[in-house]
């Protein structure tokens, strides 16, 4: 294909390059030249996220050619925003409350402020909220709070929160099933007959079978919701809790654990040198990573490596993008080591003073060729030597690996191999590597209030406890559940409470998993009333408020009915 | 979303354009603005291996009246200038209509009037108004140049009467005549989105009565198409509530439309009733003539 030279001035800066025909303004200002504001989003010109000022005319870079913007002029966001001021398009925003949710609901002097977090997702970013007659009219990050911040509440916070919580279908009381199931006819129940009827139900199970019977579903956590749940059903005496740890952090850090005793974090405080991005992108997902640590190590000019069969947009920008066979990345992981261990390109005072059987590492590395991993992997010798060369020798190197290797296959092992390729090239516990926080300041160890040790649950009752240690690091697996319910082996639970998950969508094969908890005839607890019809269980729903602190209020309130069913004893809760 | 690959052919005049289509028939296509043809090639709807640009040739973005001759587009004239026309706004205003409401402002800013007309689209936002004010299409190839109305331009969903060396050289718009009016009136989700159904209507009056009028629907069959039925039944007489509301019957009965994912085809018959009555009272009344009970 020829290329053809274009020059053109962007931001205010004269560039040359040599274009292929097919590539897209877009293109040529994320994967040349790392503006990374002007987004891709919808590539067809519908959505705008990629608009700049063409030639002082707003066009949409997704549906320009290169080649077409010979001679022209160029303006991204970049070439519009400064760090210390804000711009004429801000502040015309700003006098005119543009961007506002609701503005006229009422005057300026009737709104409060609250200083909260967002509940959206783990993150838990703090954020400012703007309260008039209520209801919430805006809302802004918190950037005084000095904690971190994503600017996704700009968005997602503004627009989504404020119709969530006035949203006509939003459960505020709970409800119960009227007509038959699936029909969608529900009535209202007070909370005391919510939890009463919950309580009993709990309690006859527990009396006429056991309390393994009943399992307790949970989903994303946006509080202390695990917290709560696990020391209520540890409290119950179930030791059948799933959770979708399996497909989404605990393979990680578990293997994190195994190998440094710890999980381990990106310090995010120092720019790294090279930063590899293995199965993840922090520029669209929250990870250990922020949006903002990524935006200044790519305008720090960092080398950036991309490990994904997909061109996520951060391939775009890399200088290196490895597009792994998917389910190889543990072969990779081996091979990359591989070459790190035999060109001796690894730290050898970490090998030294900080690690265990290195030599049988050694010896297992012996037993495959780089050939091996290429054919397993479809990824090219040289781009593997390439890489562990990479990581060798650009001090510091951060890896940042997600969920995209937890969702594949062997996800413990291929991470346990990540974690040794972080540590033993030198990039453990160093600025702008993966650092082991702090254990007694930083982390919350809230194992003592989950109370599982203390309060046993039933003894060898687990299901699936052929699998002691997916159970001992995060839940019953769910596929296992779904089989539980279908074959009644081990047995067939009875009830389960499901929070913050519709397992019809979190759990392997939605199929059976519908199928199974219709056979059993379950409780359940959607989000919203629109999921019930949905939701494969949903009996009843008790509640469905947006807050950390209400759910932990349903599940106390259970424990003390059910203390109050058993005669008055004393809640253990 | 990635363009596929394809041999990028920059010509410099007219004629070198219909030579290099003509040279790499039928696989090549022309882009000017491309808003069209690259969503359709990153869809891979359409992978052309040759693609010849305009945007070198000069003199090829003009928006230029002249009393007695009328208005002539150039087929790199895009259609947010095309709304920013005075002469367009003050003589043509179901034009500027059409240009106000078809899709974004980065949009418009790339995208010209002649290829929302060469894309062949049912739904083309231009089409009616073009059609219902007799718009001509001057067509220049390798044999030579050819005149065509725009209503006879369109032969089906993505295809048009344009050989693979032709090009849409100026869209010819007459005179309106004395004392008419026109309405570009257009259905979608939103305002941005493609119209689920578009009707204009351009009325000229003769005395009290309805003496010419051409109602034009978008998007309610395979190309747009003129409402005969409903022109009949208003042409030459004093209008009235019960010929309007027979003429809005008429039109819907006239259209052909799909049913597909934005809205079903009962629901685009319901649309060209309501949408083709309000262009027509719209047009009436800019033509100032009185709808009697």
């Amino acid at each position: 294909m020829t290329l053809r030279p274009i020059s053109l001035r962007i931001n205010g800066a004269e560039y040359q390059f040599e274009v292929e025909p097919q590539e897209t303004l877009v293109q040529l200002l994320r994967e040349r030249l790392r503006l990374m504001r002007t987004k891709e989003g919808c590539g067809v010109g519908e959505c705008g996220s990629c608009t700049v000022i063409m030639d002082k005319r707003a066009v949409a870079s997704c549906l320009v050619l290169a080649v077409d913007t010979d001679g022209s002029e160029i303006v991204t966001t970049e070439g519009m925003c400064s760090d210390t001021e804000l711009q004429p398009m801000q502040e015309v925003f700003v006098d005119h409350l543009a961007m506002q949710v609701r503005v006229g609901v009422s005057t300026l002097s009737a709104r409060q402020e609250y200083l909260t977090f967002c509940h959206l997702c783990c993150g838990h970013c703090a954020v400012k909220v703007t309260v008039a007659d209520n209801v919430i009219v805006d809302m802004t990050p918190d950037f005084e709070s000095g904690l971190s911040n994503e600017q996704c509440v700009f968005k997602k916070g503004r627009l989504s929160i404020p119709e969530i919580h006035l949203h006509p279908d939003r459960l505020l009381y709970p409800l119960k099933r009227a007509g038959a199931k699936g029909e969608g006819r529900w009535e209202r129940i007070s909370w005391d007959e919510a939890l009463d009827t919950i309580a009993d139900k709990l309690k006859t199970i527990r009396e006429e079978l056991g309390p393994e019977y009943v399992v307790f579903g949970l989903g994303e956590p946006h509080g202390l919701e695990f917290a709560f749940a696990q020391r209520f059903a540890s409290v119950y005496g179930s030791p059948n809790v799933t959770t979708p740890g399996w497909f989404c952090g605990v393979p990680f850090q578990t293997a994190n654990a195994f190998t440094f005793g710890q999980g381990a974090v990106p310090d995010e405080e120092h720019i790294p040198e090279l930063l590899v991005l293995w199965g993840i992108n922090p520029n669209h997902t929250s990870g250990g990573i922020r949006r903002q640590t990524v935006s200044n190590i790519v305008e720090s000019g960092t080398k950036i490596v991309v490990i994904d069969p997909r061109k996520i947009d951060m391939a775009g920008v890399a200088d290196l993008w490895i597009r792994p066979r998917p389910g190889t990345d543990g072969a990779l992981a081996m091979g990359l080591l591989k070459v790190l261990v035999e060109e001796e390109l690894y730290d050898e005072g970490f090998v030294r003073d900080w690690t265990i059987g290195f030599d049988d590492l050694k010896a297992e590395l012996a037993t495959f060729t780089l050939t091996d991993v290429a054919e397993a992997t479809w990824v090219p010798e040289e781009q593997i030597v390439e890489l562990a060369r990479m990581i060798g020798k650009n001090k510091p190197t951060c890896l940042q690996w997600g969920n995209g290797i937890d969702q594949g296959v062997h996800p413990f092992q291929t991470h346990r191999a990540i974690s040794i390729l972080a540590a033993i090239s030198g990039n453990l516990n160093t600025p702008g590597g993966i650092v082991l926080p702090d254990a007694e300041h930083n982390y919350v160890r809230p194992g003592k209030f989950y109370m599982l040790s203390k309060r046993a649950p039933v003894a060898g009752k687990t299901i699936g406890k052929e699998y002691p240690m997916t159970i001992k690091s995060t839940s019953v697996p769910s596929w296992l559940l779904t089989r539980a319910i279908l074959d009644e082996k081990p047995y067939m639970p009875r009830m389960a409470i499901f929070m913050l998950t519709n397992p019809a969508t979190s759990f392997i094969n939605s199929k059976e998993t519908l199928r199974g908890p219709h056979e059993a005839g379950i409780l359940g607890r959607p989000r919203s009333i629109h999921d019930s019809d949905r939701h494969p269980c949903g009996h009843s729903l008790a509640g469905g408020i947006r807050d950390g602190a209400r759910r932990g209020g349903l599940l106390a309130g259970l424990v003390q009915r059910g203390a109050r069913a058993s005669k008055g004893g004393r809640s253990p809760g | 979303m990635n363009v596929p690959a394809f041999e990028y052919l920059p010509a410099t005049s007219l004629a070198e354009a219909c030579a290099l289509l003509a040279a790499h028939a039928p696989g090549a296509r022309v882009i000017a603005g491309g808003t069209d043809l690259l969503v359709k090639m990153k869809h891979r709807r359409l992978v052309p291996p040759y693609l010849v640009d305009l945007k070198d040739v000069p003199g090829l973005d003009h928006i230029r009246h002249d009393t007695g001759d009328g208005l002539r587009i150039g087929p790199l004239a895009t259609i947010e200038s095309v709304k920013q026309s005075v002469d367009v706004r003050k003589r043509y205003p179901m034009l500027h209509q059409a240009a106000a409401c078809m899709a974004t402002v980065p949009i418009r800013n790339r995208a010209t009037v002649v290829g929302n007309i060469c894309n062949g689209s049912p739904s083309a936002e231009m089409a009616p108004a073009l059609i219902a004010l007799g718009a001509t299409a001057e067509i220049v190839g390798v044999d030579g140049a050819r005149s065509a109305l725009v209503e006879d331009f369109f032969v089906g969903p993505g295809c048009t009467i344009l050989r693979p060396d032709e090009i849409v050289a100026e869209l010819r718009v007459p005179e309106p005549s004395a004392g008419s009016g026109g309405i570009y009136e257009k259905y979608s989700l939103r305002r941005m989105d493609v119209a689920l159904a578009g009707a204009a209507a351009l009325v000229v009056p003769d005395g009290e009565t309805c003496g010419d009028i051409r109602v034009v629907l978008s998007a309610v069959a395979p190309t747009p198409i003129r409402a005969t039925a409903a022109e009949r039944v208003l042409r030459g007489q004093v209008p009235t509530e019960a010929l309007l509301a027979q003429a809005a019957a008429e039109a819907a009965a006239q259209s052909r439309p799909i049913s597909d994912i934005r809205g079903s085809a009962e629901m685009r018959v319901k649309k060209v009733e309501e949408l083709s009555g309000r262009a027509i009272r719209g047009a009436l009344k800019a033509a100032r003539l009185e709808v009697t009970r």
